[in-house]
């Protein structure tokens, strides 16, 4: 088992360091293209919204969103932790309509939804003003 | 990502290479409302190198198919890997953007 701790900023051009870190755990933990890129998914709508959404500074100041990749033969656990506004996904986050026409449905809100569906479980808890998120996905046989 | 396109009998053939994510969609979004305003009503896109897409990127290829669909035109795709072709299953985009195999399929739904 590897653990891969990281801090990123709280501003879009992280998200490409996000993409070289997972490429390097990827290869050493050697994941199935699949299992990387769900990972890989999973982890942009998770810090996007964050990004997006978990502050109001009027400055823009940056904050320290904090990551934490387990991974062993049966499953990958994935920490984020950030200071920004409570969110839980599993209560704040809005169900998109799915089965809406082009034309009526709505742009957005599919993000978290894609990380429920693409994982094993998701849990929340909000400590001393700070998110933290666990995200588990088990590795299926032969992965 | 690198944006490819041409024309042929009225479709703008678009072959998208790398990652469409947050950080590269706000490139094609950009990209395809200059191809509308200039006439564009008719849009396929070639997924075969498309490695990867997130919500982004389906966002920015749903709002594109909106902004066809007023013009009476359509927007559809072609060639999707199997990695990007699991989001548009699971995210529903399935059922709502127009998805074909080759690229003689989809170039049947525009006519």
């Amino acid at each position: 088992m590897t653990t891969t701790r990281v801090t990123l900023k709280s501003r879009a051009e992280d998200l490409d360091l996000l993409d070289d870190i997972l490429d390097k755990v990827s290869e050493s933990e050697s994941w199935d293209d699949r299992l990387t890129n769900q990972l890989r998914l999973v982890l942009e709508e998770l810090i996007v919204n964050v990004i997006n959404y978990a502050y109001d500074d009027l400055d823009d100041s940056l904050h320290d969103i904090e990551l934490s990749i387990d991974s062993n033969p049966e499953q990958v656990v994935i920490e984020l932790a950030d200071d920004g506004k409570p969110f839980d996904p599993l209560k704040d986050a809005p169900s998109p309509d799915l089965k809406a026409d082009v034309e009526f449905r709505p742009v957005g809100g599919l993000g978290i939804h894609l990380v429920f569906k693409l994982t094993d479980s998701v849990a929340y808890v909000r400590e001393e003003g700070i998110n933290r998120l666990t995200v588990t996905k088990r590795r299926a046989s032969g992965q | 990502m690198d944006i490819k396109t041409r024309e042929e009998n009225g479709v703008l053939l678009v072959e998208l290479d790398g990652r469409l994510n947050s950080t590269t969609s706000s490139r094609l979004e950009k990209q395809i409302k200059a191809w509308v305003r200039s006439g564009s009503q008719k849009l396929l896109f070639d997924c075969e190198n498309l490695s990867y897409i997130s919500s982004a990127g389906l966002r920015v290829l749903l709002t594109g198919a909106k902004l066809v669909q007023k013009k009476q035109g359509q927007l559809v795709l072609c060639k999707l890997s199997p990695n990007v072709r699991e989001v548009f299953e699971v995210s529903g985009f399935i059922d709502i953007i127009g998805v074909y195999d080759d690229l003689s399929q989809a170039t049947q739904a525009l006519e």
